[in-house]
């Protein structure tokens, strides 16, 4: 198969990491081609690269078997390179159709013609099936919707090769497979495809060859028919990984936890709760699973105390908690991973070490009298760094230097030594890599085979499935679906998480 | 309550909101594509000047004096687009610092070119025609905003329109918004963000310098330190309320220019209230007018933690 793009020895070193060192990579015409590690493994640099926004320091591109030189996307746009960025390239208020026409607007004099852009998008969307609606302004269509138009944009600059920068992490389960079936129906109208992700389970499924990279080098490529995910992980983490997390049996305990009827105030942009009855026993883990925006966060963030009830009662230990501060519920015996690790998880100019005293700086023996200690907390934090695996030569660097993941595991050292009754986990592993992922599962499986509550809240089914003793559905502020470990696979859960089925979820005795 | 039908009054009132609406434009550009720009007050300052400045030099034609105030502010104001879109500096210090500038400059210039302090006026101006159709005094509102007016409050006012075009029917508006929504959009799509904004800035700095001729050759004959007294602060929040619409925008400065001739003509009527009083009027209907519009965007945000909706509405819809 001739190549559409060969990557030859490319280099791209930056103060004090190379991000790229020797990288070479062949991608042939029509395949679709997945490059899969872990973050920082260089994957995003070396399309960057491609996509003429990062200069190389040495290597030379291929397109077609024309060697040239990309300095901007303007210059990969025009060698029919389209890359689907992972975060969506939108214009939040303006209509679909006038985000796929930016940078190539069809013109009748003076102003822009519509009419013709209208026409040009719906024979592309026809002949790949791809609908959306182009008069709908981008704030209210859905994350998959979003991802469609990311795509037309691509397909309307008649690109002949298409990078997806991990397009399935904001996708449920039904929106995944109808992506794979766009990228497949792509790869018959002949386009070829980078697809970048971390799910070997998608790789598996939709690639014809795979390329694998850590730390900035190729460690593995070749057909995916001779790949399995054991193999492929293993090139990924250069080790053999745990797929199952170890746990206890089952054997739960009495209820830490229990919301009745439970309610919050409706607020901009959020879905807000709407009498849920949810209880979480000693010793049991319980996943909520949903599409992100159904009223997970609030649910989080009600049991937390950051957001007030407006009916209902939570009941912690057979304890009513519902109008205690943020602090008291703390003292109390909750531990709270919040979803956005930056906004309300951690202080990114602040120390490691403060960030690790966050929830008991005011207590002995870390101040007295409003007076810090520093010996002491640096002592605590030192150890708790070496216990969580916390990648950092010293606490006293700013967390802003540490890795997403490394992050993560500064906010889980934090809740777990304060030996919770009860940990809401949101979004746990969001944004971390494999080895993380690993690590802060088997950190949730300790917690539960102690004795302790936990409630888990993801957008990853695989994760809710992997985890859970029991899982709940949450969709539209509702909790619509229940199920024990193994009752039911992600396809049955996808469909109450898209409102298709519901039934009645009061409160499992 | 008989002034809201008093055409002197409206008159009055277009004449107020035509600087402040040319001022609006440059910002609404700049807004529309990221840039905070407050420094147009300063641009505002600059303008009159210049045009004082050229119309003297030139035997009192005011036309080449405007024409100057537009090329020479815009000129200006590349120092603004040299710290904002070349440098990244911070909008709001930027901005800062050119006001303090603008200020110092022209009154440093004056002793320079003027020989003079505080106050200088322009004594052979030759005034510009007004605009008079006949058959247009018949009609109450339309003969208030037009007849016996300047020529560049018709510019102003086919302005408006020509902004509206710009920004929503064109290829140049839409980059233009694109940078302002999603910087990532407009690059990824092959969009050179420095040359869009350099355009605005420039063209924010050609605006306030009519504006400043406007004020200074055409409502007044003069140059005196502090005259635009915040004008472009008044602007911007003609910006701020209306929305992204270049007509939003042109009513609530009708609205300023309103609340300020009514100002005059209460003070003139002497009913006892202090005009201090009521020339703080549009400034404490600006501040009313931000707030509002503050905490409505706030509201529209995702209001997280104990920020409670204005309005419960009823969710129990299943």
């Amino acid at each position: 198969m001739p190549s559409a793009i060969e990557l030859l020895h490319i280099t791209k070193r930056y103060p004090g990491v190379i991000a790229n060192d020797d990288v070479s990579i062949r991608i042939g015409q029509g395949e679709i081609h997945g490059l899969i590690g872990e973050n920082g493994a260089g994957k995003s640099t070396i399309m960057s690269i491609l996509y003429g926004m990062v200069k190389p320091d040495e290597g030379t591109i291929k397109i077609f078997g024309q060697e040239c030189e990309i300095s901007s996307p303007m210059d990969a746009i025009r060698r029919g390179i389209g890359m689907v960025h992972q975060h969506f390239m939108l214009m939040p208020d303006e209509t679909v159709l006038r985000n796929i026409i930016l940078g190539r607007t069809p013109r009748r004099g003076l102003s822009i013609d519509e009419t013709r852009a209208a026409r040009e998008i719906t024979e592309i969307m026809d002949r790949y099936s791809l609908k959306v609606d182009l008069g709908a302004k981008i704030s209210q269509i859905s994350v998959g919707e979003k991802q469609r138009v990311e795509i037309l944009k691509a397909l309307y600059r008649q690109v002949k090769i298409l990078i997806l920068d991990e397009p399935t992490a904001v996708l449920t389960p039904a929106e995944t497979d109808g992506l794979l079936n766009i990228m497949r129906r792509l790869r018959e109208q002949g386009c070829t495809i980078v697809f970048i992700t971390h799910k070997l389970k998608e790789v598996l499924a939709v690639t014809d060859r795979v390329t694998i990279m850590r730390k900035g080098v190729v460690t593995g490529a070749g057909e995916t028919s001779e790949m399995n995910v054991r193999r492929l992980s293993e090139l990924i983490v250069g080790r053999e990984v745990a797929t199952e997390v170890p746990m206890k049996p089952f054997s739960p305990g009495e209820k830490v936890l229990e919301l009745r009827e439970v309610r919050t105030a409706p607020r901009p942009g959020r879905m807000p709760l709407h009498d849920v009855f949810l209880s979480v026993r000693r010793g049991e883990i319980v996943g909520v699973a949903g599409v992100e925006g159904n009223g997970q966060s609030d649910l989080a963030e009600a049991i937390a105390g950051m957001i007030p009830l407006e009916a209902g009662s939570v009941r912690l230990c057979g304890r009513e908690i519902g109008r205690d501060s943020i602090r008291r519920r703390r003292q109390k015996g909750i531990g709270h991973v919040p979803e956005d690790r930056l906004k309300t998880g951690v202080s990114k100019s602040c120390t490691i070490s403060e960030n690790l005293i966050l929830n008991r700086y005011y207590t002995p023996p870390y101040s007295k009298r409003g007076v810090f200690s520093h010996a002491k907390i640096s002592r605590f934090s030192e150890e708790l760094c070496k216990s969580f695996l916390v990648k950092t030569p010293d606490a006293t660097y700013p967390l802003s230097t540490l890795s997403g993941g490394n992050m993560q595991k500064v906010v889980f050292a934090r809740e777990f030594e304060s030996s919770p009754e009860l940990l809401i986990a949101a979004q746990p592993t969001r944004g971390v890599d494999i080895g993380a992922i690993e690590y802060i599962h088997g950190k949730l499986g300790e917690l539960r085979d102690e004795g302790r509550g936990i409630l888990l809240i993801s957008a990853e089914l695989d994760e809710i499935l992997a985890l859970s003793d029991r899982i709940v559905v949450m969709y539209e502020g509702e909790l619509v679906g229940q199920f024990l470990r193994g009752e039911a696979d992600e396809y049955e859960i996808g469909e109450y998480m898209l409102g298709a089925k519901r039934r009645e979820v009061r409160d499992e005795e | 309550m008989e002034m809201l039908f008093n055409a002197s009054v409206w008159a009055a009132a277009v004449r107020v909101a035509t600087p402040l609406l040319l001022a609006a434009f440059g910002c609404l550009l700049c807004d529309k594509a990221g840039i905070t720009n407050l420094a147009i007050d300063g641009f505002i300052t600059v303008g009159c000047f210049i045009c004082v400045a050229v119309t003297d030099q030139c035997g009192g034609n005011v036309w080449l004096g405007m024409l100057g105030a537009v090329a020479g502010t815009a000129l200006y104001s590349a120092i603004f687009g040299l710290a904002v879109v070349r440098f990244r500096a911070n909008h709001i210090i930027a901005s800062i610092a050119m006001n303090l500038l603008s200020g110092g400059l022209t009154t440093f210039l004056m002793a320079a070119v003027f020989n003079t302090q505080g106050l200088y006026r322009l004594s052979n101006i030759q005034k510009l025609p007004l605009f008079h159709l006949d058959f247009l005094d018949g009609i109450p509102l339309v003969n208030a905003f037009l007849n016996n007016q300047s020529y560049v409050v018709l510019l102003t006012i086919a302005l408006i329109f020509v902004m509206r075009f710009l920004l929503r029917r064109t290829e140049y508006g839409l980059k233009v918004t694109a940078l302002g929504q999603s910087e990532g959009a407009a690059k990824s799509a092959g969009i050179s963000p420095a040359r869009i904004r350099w355009s605005v800035v420039l063209l924010s700095g050609a605006f306030c310098g009519l504006a400043g001729a406007y004020l200074s050759t055409t409502i007044l004959s003069e140059f005196s330190e502090g005259m635009v007294a915040g004008r472009g602060f008044t602007a911007y929040t003609a910006v701020v309320f209306g929305g992204s619409n270049p007509i939003g925008v042109a009513l609530v400065t009708l609205l300023f220019g309103f609340a300020d001739a009514i100002g005059i003509r209460v003070e003139l009527l002497g009913t006892g209230i202090p005009s201090s009083i009521i020339s703080m009027l549009p400034y404490v209907l600006a501040l009313v007018v931000l707030t509002i519009s503050s905490v409505s965007t706030k509201l529209r945000q995702d209001g997280r933690f104990h920020l409670r909706p204005l309005s419960v509405g009823s969710h129990n819809l299943s």
